[in-house]
């Protein structure tokens, strides 16, 4: 049987009373790459959280510092045979489309904004966490094992994803100007480089089938390496695309679709559409998630 | 309409750590 973007790895718990592994607290990051692990393989590569943390160059954790970054869990899974591919900040518009496209995410997240929830696995835990974030929406928190009443136990629920999104956005990152947030809108984290076939595509539609509802005529380029547009004149909040520094896209349409589905459409300066550049929100689709992912590949 | 990202630095940000949830759990067996 072929296996698609719908396969399920095991839900691995952290928690050591469960794992059996003495520093499972600690290592919230080796679980849900764990997972990753199973996922990118079909279940063919399936290590525990405790094996991927001893793949670490990390193995007994820091005491200052017990917690793993991604990309040491990322050099470990190449260890472990499975190549994934660690951001450190990717737009939430590209991760929504890659997991369309059946990539899965081990998404780093501020447990702050998880912990009041009904979603909690530790309501006494605030800080950085890592998740499996598969395409189905179906979150997997390495804390959430039940383990006692008014913990959440996992069970194949898709989370909210504007849950999902804030969580991320709250990661507390280090910039040269001292620790944030990574921001509303961005996640760090790592997706599987290989993965199984999506379940479904969505096509975008005809552009004769679309019906442009508003449009903004500015020009944007993008800067950085990270593909952030930023406009003429200057706007207060950049615009997450990805696409190579300098792109430039002369006009941003909202438009909808006979199925109710919501599109935003950037054009080139020559008038050209990429469809790539196409993203979605509509039916199963939240709103607010209408971030287009994809190279533009005709800029003159 | 539509939910913008953040304004941003435009210096991307290193890997973070995790923390270390659990802190108030029982002392589990080996």
């Amino acid at each position: 049987m072929a296996c698609t973007s719908a396969f399920t790895p095991a839900f691995l718990a952290q928690n050591p009373a469960i794992s059996g592994y003495v520093y499972g607290w600690s290592s919230c990051a080796a679980f849900a790459g764990a997972e990753a692990a199973s996922y990118s393989s079909c279940g063919a590569i399936h290590p525990s959280g405790e094996q991927v943390r001893n793949a670490t160059n990390e193995p007994i954790p820091n005491p200052l510092s017990p917690g793993l970054t991604i990309t040491q869990v990322t050099d470990a899974l190449a260890k472990l045979g499975v190549t994934v591919t660690p951001f450190n900040r990717m737009g939430w518009s590209e991760i929504t489309a890659m997991r369309g496209a059946g990539h899965g995410f081990s998404l780093c997240v501020r447990y702050s904004v998880i912990r009041p929830t009904r979603f909690t696995g530790d309501p006494n835990f605030y800080g950085n966490h890592q998740l499996w974030y598969p395409p189905s929406g179906a979150t997997m928190d390495p804390l959430a094992d039940g383990r006692r009443a008014g913990i959440y136990r996992y069970h194949g629920e898709v989370y909210p994803d504007d849950l999902m999104e804030r969580a991320a956005g709250a990661f507390l990152v280090n910039y040269s100007s001292g620790p944030g947030p990574i921001g509303f809108g961005y996640a760090q984290g790592f997706y599987t480089t290989s993965h199984p076939a999506p379940v479904a595509v969505i096509e975008p539609p005809q552009e004769s089938a679309v019906r442009v509802t508003d449009t903004v005529h500015q020009q944007w380029t993008a800067v950085g390496t990270n593909g952030v547009l930023r406009t003429t004149p200057a706007r207060s909040a950049p615009i997450a695309y990805r696409m190579p520094a300098g792109s430039v896209v002369t006009s941003i349409a909202e438009a909808e679709d006979p199925a109710g589905n919501h599109w935003r459409l950037l054009t080139h300066p020559d008038g050209t559409r990429n469809p790539a550049w196409l993203l979605h929100y509509g039916p199963g689709i939240p709103r607010g998630h209408d971030w287009a992912a994809g190279p533009i590949t005709s800029v003159p | 309409m539509t939910t913008e990202p953040d304004d941003v630095p435009e210096e991307e940000p290193e890997p973070a750590k995790t923390d270390v949830p659990g802190q108030n759990e029982p002392e589990e067996a080996e």
